[in-house]
């Protein structure tokens, strides 16, 4: 039985540190000079125990640059920061580097870096990602067939059909059209997960975006006969986004707040801000969100079901991508809701520093 | 402008073929050689003499890269401009392509009421 406190076992502490696998190394932080290496570090960097400090950490690997080190390192010696993490590519290939200050018994300081195998992880995601990419492939070759069908009956390209018959191929296609959303809903959604999404930004000015956006939705507003109106707008909003993956979160937005409206009603969007950041919101006159979904909404597959019992077509996906795409962007979404008096979606997102003219 | 008029179509999916083939005739009026694999389409692709390759990319047995490659070696078709179609829907890899000289890539599943115009877009926007 482990009973006692292993906590003062000097012997056993060190011989932990001694057998980790990831690379452990104590070194001055004047002279750089090594205090200690684990076994793992020695090992790669051929370096002895007994003559350690004749080494000194800018040998531990032939793409170490002092400069470049001396520069990482300044926020921690300044005391802005506990602790430093970076990624590089090594001789093993990617690493995560960990790096504070320590002292050693005499009062010395020191620095202690850990250097972490990327590469297993690396290859793991790899593994994912391909095969989402095979079960894109998978899923998405018979649904090529039934919608190329499908097209050409509707077309009429292949003879012309009975009313009864075109009301069924109907429901046929709009439903492939569901289920092909859903798989690319959840491809976009791993691919995130995994961190492989592309999300280059560059500035952007809510105030023409958040037009284009309601411009662009108008037709499917239309269709269930809700108007779109924008509030007063600032004369501009600078943030720095991807413009089309914000896009995605103002197309979600708006849809889930024309689905829900009352028909002859409007959803009235809004950019407001506060000193940080900007903020769009999109507000319906629907039936509020019931307090019991509130928790779970921005979760894969939690669509509601609605106070006034009437379901929406979606694939349950659309917030928690909208979620992803605004945390990638440093911003933060939420709502606020009240029964029976609608619902006011918003993100917020950080407002860009204007260099000084 | 050289009219669009023959084409050839490599998928080894015999329903995808099918759709493709009704696609492009009926809506677009255009000749189709079809074949099911790379090989098939290599032994065949001279007498068929046609303006534009259309090819599937994930097949098994030769991919549609390869069978690009060796299709554009052969004495004729060397400048026969290249159009991919694919279910896998990475930009990343779309764009590869298209650096690599393809004329366009369209994905999987494509609509037959559309893909017709895409190719006529594509045909007239080309350099060559």
């Amino acid at each position: 039985m482990l009973k006692r406190s292993y906590a003062g076992s000097q012997y056993f502490l060190s011989q932990i540190l001694e057998e980790l696998q990831d690379e452990v190394f104590v070194y001055a932080t004047g002279s750089l000079e090594m205090v200690y290496a684990n076994k793992a570090a020695r090992d790669r960097c051929e370096w002895s125990l007994d003559r350690i400090s004749e080494n000194r950490i800018v040998d531990s690997s032939k793409f170490f640059s002092e400069r470049a080190f001396l520069a990482h390192v300044k926020p921690l010696l300044s005391g802005k920061k506990d602790v430093l993490r970076i990624q590089v590519t090594h001789e093993k290939g990617p690493v995560e580097i960990t790096t504070r200050l320590s002292n050693t018994p005499d009062g010395d300081r020191v620095f202690l870096s850990v250097l972490r195998d990327l590469s297993e992880r690396q290859r793991a995601e790899q593994a994912k990602m391909d095969s989402f990419s095979e079960i894109s492939h998978e899923l998405r070759t018979p649904l090529t067939s039934i919608k190329g069908s499908l097209r050409l009956l509707e077309a009429g390209a292949i003879g012309s059909l009975s009313n009864e018959a075109t009301k069924v191929l109907n429901i046929a296609s709009r439903n492939t059209d569901r289920l092909l959303s859903i798989v690319n809903d959840i491809l976009d959604l791993q691919k995130m997960a995994a961190g492989k999404v592309d999300c280059k930004k560059a500035p952007l000015d809510l105030v023409g975006f958040v037009s284009d956006a309601v411009a662009a939705n108008k037709g499917y507003g239309d269709e269930h006969d809700v108007r779109l109106e924008l509030c007063t707008l600032p004369d501009v909003a600078m943030v720095d986004a991807n413009g089309k993956r914000i896009m995605q979160v103002m197309a979600n937005l708006l849809s889930n707040a024309i689905k829900f409206s009352p028909t002859n009603e409007s959803v009235t969007v809004a950019i407001s801000e506060n000193a940080l950041n900007w903020r769009v919101s999109v507000r319906d006159r629907g039936p509020g969100i019931p307090e019991s979904a509130r928790h779970k909404l921005f979760e894969s597959f939690s669509q509601l079901k609605p106070e006034d019992g009437v379901r929406r077509k979606g694939t349950g996906l659309g917030l928690a991508i909208a979620k992803k795409i605004v945390n990638m962007h440093h911003g933060t979404i939420g709502f606020s809701s009240v029964n029976g008096n609608g619902t006011e979606f918003f993100f917020d997102l950080p407002k860009k520093l204007e260099a000084a003219a | 402008m050289e009219k669009l008029e023959k084409i050839l179509h490599v998928d080894d999916d015999d329903d995808i073929r099918t759709i493709a083939k009704m696609t492009l005739e009926l809506v677009g009026q255009y000749h189709v050689d079809q074949f099911a694999s790379g090989p098939e389409a290599l032994e065949q692709a001279q007498a068929c003499a046609p303006q534009l390759f259309l090819l599937d990319v994930m097949m098994p047995e030769m991919s549609g890269e390869e069978t690009w490659r060796r299709l554009s070696v052969l004495p004729g078709l060397e400048h026969v401009p290249t159009i991919f179609m694919t279910a896998k829907a990475e930009t990343q890899f779309s764009k590869s392509l298209i650096e690599q000289g393809a004329l366009a890539v369209i994905t999987k599943p494509f609509d037959p009421g559309e893909l017709c115009a895409q190719l006529e877009s594509v045909w007239q926007g080309r350099d060559a």
